[in-house]
């Protein structure tokens, strides 16, 4: 079946909030890092939980262990640019299944996008400092070169073994001020191959 | 310096008057022992069993310091992700000369591969599965030689590099002639550190 896509310009957290419009009850932000997500909801119908590897949060967890959460414990589990930066991704994706009970949102980034293919050539990075190797260990940085083909994959095969079903992707085109708006255009003309232009893609999925 | 011989050619050669034990780390099929001379006494470790020693590198190494004459380890720090621990163990139990070879994963055909496909190979795949042995790094030229050199320098060695030229496919073959920068032509970096 094929999985409805829609291509938006908003920030991640507003496409999220877009999402969780009519939503009810608990969501857990996993990697909440600021909290800048729970801006976007309504806190008379969600009940905001901030959830991240530091302190000064609402829940502490480590994504790369088993977390020591009850099974379906949050009716909503977000996690925005969160799994590429955990070696055990896989592991993680269906740990934050299991505490989800009726939605599970997932962000990840494209890094194979034509504007990081031109700066990967010209100057043989991603445009970030995500995968450097420095001089000492960055601790976090991200830990899997996510592209679109493969993110698409990931999502597509592990959700139904979590007993979720992948509802829709919203993918988020990249650029800036009127690029965007031309890029997003060029995308939904169909005029370049799928994930050129995509920035990040977020999974919405449901319990069975 | 620029070369089209192979790693193991190259170390064959540095250590062909030298005597003692060499260890390989990340040995796999051993294949470097067809290189070396029969007065070295060659021991294989790798993750996994059926070798001489059998270490996990994303560990300390439970070996006194300048344990052994040699080490080497030939394109096997990019699959750690603790590859700085993992570097100054072998530069700690090496007591003559280290050997360490790193991919360059930005060389102008790998550049030009990710731009036309947005794949920059297969060891860094997220599969559907977890499939466990991978690269863990993006090994790009100048920070690997950056990385070397100032552990090597701090540990008190010398540092001797090879570009190596030759690659697995044919535009890399036709890259590497070209008159461009070793980041750009240099499919993979091997340094040999004195101590």
């Amino acid at each position: 079946m094929k999985i409805p896509r829609t291509y938006v310009i908003r920030n991640k957290y507003r496409v999220v909030g877009d999402i969780l419009l009519d939503a009810e009850g608990s969501l857990l932000d996993v990697g909440a890092r600021d909290c800048r997500l729970a801006a976007e909801l309504d806190p008379e119908r969600l009940k905001y939980y901030s959830a991240d590897v530091s302190g000064g949060h609402d829940c502490r967890l480590d994504l790369e262990q088993k977390l020591g959460l009850p099974d379906q414990a949050f009716d909503y589990v977000v996690a925005l640019d969160v799994l590429e930066h955990v070696e055990h991704i896989h592991q993680a994706f269906h740990e934050l299944a299991r505490i989800a009970r009726r939605s599970l949102i997932v962000g990840l980034p494209n890094m194979a996008t034509l504007s990081r293919r031109w700066l990967f050539l010209w100057h043989g990075h991603l445009d970030t400092q995500k995968y450097d190797l420095g001089l000492e260990h960055p601790g976090d940085r991200h830990r899997w070169l996510t592209v679109y083909p493969q993110i698409n994959a990931f999502v597509e095969a592990n959700g139904p073994r979590a007993s979720f079903n992948l509802e829709r992707v919203v993918e988020q085109i990249e650029g800036r001020y009127v690029f965007r708006a031309m890029a997003h255009l060029v995308v939904r003309a169909g005029l370049l191959p799928a994930g050129w232009l995509t920035g990040r893609c977020i999974y919405v999925m449901t319990r069975r | 310096m620029f070369t089209r011989m192979s790693k193991y050619q190259i170390v064959g050669q540095q250590v062909a008057g030298l005597t003692g034990t060499l260890v390989d780390v990340g040995a796999r099929d051993r294949i470097l022992e067809e290189y070396l001379h029969s007065g070295l006494n060659y021991l294989s470790s790798d993750i996994v069993p059926d070798h001489d020693l059998q270490w996990d590198l994303e560990e300390p190494i439970n070996v006194p310091d300048n344990a052994y004459d040699i080490v080497v380890a030939l394109d096997v720090l990019e699959h750690l992700e603790h590859i700085h621990q993992a570097y100054l163990e072998v530069l700690r139990i090496a007591r003559q000369k280290l050997f360490v070879s790193l991919p360059n994963m930005t060389c102008l055909s790998l550049r030009l591969q990710f731009l036309r496909t947005g794949h920059l190979g297969g060891k860094y795949d997220l599969l559907p599965e977890y499939q466990g042995d991978r690269h863990r790094w993006v090994t790009s030229y100048l920070q690997i030689c950056a990385f070397i050199h100032y552990h090597a320098r701090a540990a008190g060695g010398t540092v001797v590099r090879y570009d190596i030229l030759t690659g697995y496919s044919r535009p890399h073959e036709l890259i590497s002639r070209l008159p461009l920068p070793a980041a750009l032509r240099a499919y993979t970096v091997l340094f040999e550190i004195t101590k």
